[in-house]
């Protein structure tokens, strides 16, 4: 998948907010892809675009998002609805518990999803359930299916929606913050899920979160947002390692971690800009410490640093 | 070791439900030194939260007794309460929920130095605003801003800002970063250090985050379901966590580093209900070490030759 | 330092715009509160300067000129006993702003004072207030209104009391709810760890926030009071004739919807227009308190 130039408005009382202006980004069969930012920063919107699942008031202005050779933007909503969301791209939330219908069965809810994506007969469906529960690790899957959601906690709930994505075999699953209602026991078990899914299966996640220690556990490559637009791609070893945008690096700085201190930490001050007027030119420019003056006039555009790698700064 | 500025003993707190008696603490003993920054870190719904606000006595505490200064306050009344409030601050969760939205940051800040009557002369007030506001890295044109016209960060800088406003000893920091960006709230944890190391505080810190514990606790709390499972000076408990609880949950915190990854899960299934607490230790039915023991006998709460205290029978 | 301090804080104390004037500033912003707020006005200056809009009075009869279709001296025509309808009208507002001023405030306060009392001391002064409400909510406002007509006779008071006898409820209600969110809040935990005292936490936590939905509630209740009290004059159970009230004039019309359609229409639009105008500002208001939505 490549996403070339997107840019979303949304319509609100106040004014035109710009959500998304010129976010480029490319995933890769395969790979897990983290899309990381702070509130706002139009990580969640991004994610909402590809799946053609945004709000009323929004409105794509510009853009292309090219999956396997066709431009999704394109595509009608009964199009979306019948060849991709589900079979092709499926999505996860932030809460599971609102995902699920609370009157069905997780096996009926299973079944209704196999039934719409995937043609296989009737009698191999419960092998299909079965076997998607038990990839997830949920335990004793045969009871467990005759369960209602409210039956289940939070974390057995977010398997259950891995679950029924997989029994969909779709070919890119988008996840939005599927961890941040969960507990730090739960979210290691998750965390092994999925990595065991990737080791096992040919899957291609597009990772939305905040929390770079989540990133590290699962990703492979990295994009990082601030306010609206991409900064930087690169890989997750680079993003430890070798960060190039001074944001990316002060994010980086900012994160909690075992052995740092609280000296160590750095601060990044300010706060993230509004949306709705932002800054001109660089949007992090107020908040640098390595300002140029052409910062404040000119956007600066993603530049390759090396393969795979590229960053938008006026600096690199 | 420094003196003793609060202790609670066998503290406990039920609240009634339709299923039955919720345990939410049942049976905590601690004792926090003065000058010390103490960590508490549990999972959501452990019953952190509901202790420190019985320890604050916002809550009515069920059983146990609570020490401030070497004085009993279990039994003082809301009026009592009311002149020992000068000496105990809090920083709540949700800057957003915690600032009252019809009350500009003036009249936020103030309000505490009103009640305590620690204006330090007539017209001296707004200075003293001012100076806290700066002391929080926030300009004076802030006074007259309603909530809803700052930052998150700023909010949290305010909440903090009405905590140290009385200049108390002691703070209760209720998750004061987990609804903030990445970005501010190093902000937020220097500007706390920073007081602490000024004005000589004391803090209590409850998290569901280990690392955010690790960077501003020195000494740290483990609770599972209602009880204090290990406590210790923090180096201790992080080099070598003796309770399977702890070992669990500390194995299962993921690291901003691309060389460290979560290898073995230690911490299986989920916590049990707070209403119907397992026999016994109550963490025995997902500890890998449990045995007959565990399942009737109540562990004891004790010290150890390296001065940590946990509760196992393993030890 | 200290010179310029006082100097920069008393810059902010000029700048410094009062609750009242953004709340009117974001008033102002929607289009329809504003044409609402015209409408009522329209009615106040009716109710105040009939007498000066029209030469006639409203008791005055004319037994030559009955049912007459309107014309140069008789804008609206005349009703069946040959008064001039307009006048008539114009004097109507006058009752239907009394009678709904007059509900509004009983049942506002009585609503207002146990919805504070049952939210705020739970327990069981809540049990008892809302079973009350609970009772009362079951009664059909209009039979209750003519057992009232029935005891103490017919009146405009009798009709306020049967009205507000029920429609307290909706405000008891309303605030209750309103006070159980806010006394869950965290400002109202972190006030109470400050220090503050129980009545300090009521006046300057939570009645601030209950204040605007009181308000919001007042202008809603408004024209629902109005619909109540023309309803009863127009079943003959409220205000009483000669005294010329809409509801009636409507009721009265009604025998001559053939002959004189234009009695009970106009009596009907005036009816709409007031309701209209009050639950425009109702609206407009409900945004107006709202102290997230930004300020311009």
């Amino acid at each position: 998948m490549r996403i070339e130039d997107l840019q979303v408005a949304f319509s609100t009382e106040e004014g035109p907010v710009e959500a998304l202006d010129g976010v480029e980004l490319t995933i890769h069969q395969g790979t897990f892809h983290g899309l990381i930012g702070e509130t706002g920063c139009g990580k969640s919107v991004t994610g909402q675009t590809i799946m053609g699942l945004l709000d009323n008031n929004a409105r794509i202005k510009k853009g292309r998002i090219m999956y396997r050779e066709q431009d999704l933007l394109k595509l009608s909503s009964r199009q979306m609805e019948r060849q991709i969301r589900g079979n092709e791209i499926a999505m996860i939330f932030q809460d599971p518990g609102s995902s699920l219908n609370p009157l069905f069965t997780i096996k009926n809810q299973i079944e209704e999803a196999i039934k719409m994506y995937r043609p296989v007969p009737r009698e191999r469906r419960e092998g299909l359930i079965l076997e998607a529960l038990q990839q997830v690790k949920l335990p004793d899957a045969r009871n467990l299916m005759h369960r209602y959601p409210h039956q289940l906690s939070g974390g057995m709930k977010q398997r259950v929606m891995i679950a029924m994505m997989l029994a969909c075999n779709p070919r890119l699953l988008i996840a939005d913050e599927p961890t941040t209602a969960l507990d730090v026991s739960i979210q290691a078990q998750f965390i092994k899920v999925l990595k065991d899914l990737k080791d096992n299966l040919d899957l291609t996640i597009l990772y939305i979160t905040h929390d770079l220690a989540v990133i590290s556990e699962l990703c492979d490559y990295v994009s990082v947002m601030y306010a609206g637009r991409i900064v930087e791609n690169l890989s997750m070893y680079d993003l430890f390692r070798d960060p190039c945008h001074p944001y990316t690096e002060k994010l980086v700085n900012s994160v909690l971690g075992v052995s740092t201190r609280l000296d160590q930490l750095e601060e990044i001050p300010g706060s993230v800009p509004r949306l709705i007027n932002p800054p001109p030119g660089c949007r992090f420019h107020p908040r640098c410490s390595e300002v140029l003056p052409v910062c404040s006039q000119e956007v600066p555009l993603l530049k390759e640093v090396k393969g795979l790698h590229s960053v938008a700064c006026h600096r690199r | 070791m420094g003196s003793t500025l609060l202790e609670v003993r066998n503290l406990k707190k039920h609240f009634p439900s339709t299923a039955g008696w919720v345990k939410a603490v049942d049976g905590i003993d601690l004792k926090i030194e003065k000058g010390k920054s103490f960590g508490l870190v549990g999972e959501s719904g452990c019953g952190k939260s509901t202790l420190i606000r019985v320890m604050l006595k916002l809550l009515e505490p069920t059983a146990g007794q609570i020490f401030f200064d070497g004085q009993e306050i279990t039994g003082y009344s809301f009026k009592e309460m009311r002149a020992l409030r000068k000496e105990m601050g809090m920083v709540f969760e949700d800057p957003h929920l915690a600032l009252n939205p019809r009350m500009t940051v003036f009249d936020i800040i103030s309000r505490p130095l009103k009640i305590h009557g620690l204006a330090r002369k007539k017209g001296d007030l707004t200075v003293q605003v001012v100076e806290l506001l700066q002391s929080m890295g926030l300009q004076t044109e802030h006074m007259i801003r309603f909530p809803h016209e700052l930052s998150g960060g700023q909010k949290q800088r305010i909440g903090v800002a009405r905590a140290l406003a009385v200049e108390p000893q002691l703070i209760f920091l209720d998750e004061p970063t987990s609804a903030l960006d990445v970005s501010v709230q190093t902000k937020i944890l220097k500007l706390l250090e920073k007081a602490r190391q000024e004005r000589d505080l004391t803090f209590f810190f409850i998290s569901h985050d280990i690392n955010l514990i690790r960077v501003v606790a020195d000494i740290m709390g483990v609770m599972y379901l209602g009880k204090i499972v290990e406590i210790g000076p923090k180096e201790l408990l992080l080099d070598d966590p003796h309770h399977p609880y702890t070992r669990g949950l500390f194995s299962a915190v993921p690291e901003p580093d691309p060389d460290h990854s979560i290898t073995e899960i230690q911490l299986t299934g989920e916590v049990p209900s707070p209403v119907n607490p397992p026999p016994g230790c109550n963490f025995n039915p997902r500890c890998p070490h449990a045995d007959d023991r565990c399942r009737v006998e109540e562990p004891e709460f004790r010290e150890l030759a390296d001065g940590r205290r946990v509760a196992c029978h393993l030890y | 330092m200290n010179q310029e301090l006082k100097q920069e804080i008393a810059e902010l104390k000029q700048q410094k715009t009062s609750q009242m004037y953004l709340t009117w500033v974001r008033f102002k912003r929607n289009r329809l509160s504003v044409i609402g707020l015209s409408f009522v006005l329209v009615v106040i200056f009716i109710a105040i300067f009939a007498p000066v809009l029209t030469p006639y009075h409203p008791y005055e009869t004319d037994p030559f000129n009955r049912l007459a279709s309107p014309s140069r001296e008789n804008p609206l025509g005349t009703d069946e006993l040959g008064r001039d309808l307009l006048t008539r009208l114009l004097y109507g507002s006058r009752i239907a702003l009394q009678v709904g001023i007059l509900i509004v405030l009983f049942e506002g306060f009585i609503g207002i004072s146990f919805g504070l009392l049952a939210g705020y001391f739970g327990g069981w002064v809540d049990e008892i207030i809302m079973r009350l409400v609970d009772i009362l909510r079951s009664f059909p406002v209009i039979i209750l209104a003519m057992a009232i007509a029935g005891i103490m006779g017919q009146g405009l008071f009798n009709v306020v009391l049967a009205i507000g006898l029920v429609g307290w409820t909706t405000y008891a209600r309303m605030v209750r709810g309103k006070i159980l969110s806010i006394k869950e809040a965290d400002y109202v935990e972190a006030a109470y760890a400050a220090g503050e005292s129980t009545v300090s936490v009521i006046l300057r936590y939570i009645l601030p926030n209950v204040l605007p939905t009181a308000i919001i509630m007042v202008c809603i209740m408004m024209p629902t009071a109005l619909i109540a009290s023309a309803t009863l004059s127009f079943l003959g159970v409220g205000v009483q004739p000669p005294l010329p009230c809409w509801g009636s004039i409507a009721a009265a019309g009604r025998d001559y919807i053939i002959r004189a359609p234009w009695i009970s229409t106009t009596a009907g639009f005036f009816i709409m227009f007031t309701v209209l105008g009050f639950n425009f500002i109702g609206d407009g208001l409900r945004d107006a308190f709202d102290p997230t939505s930004k300020r311009n």
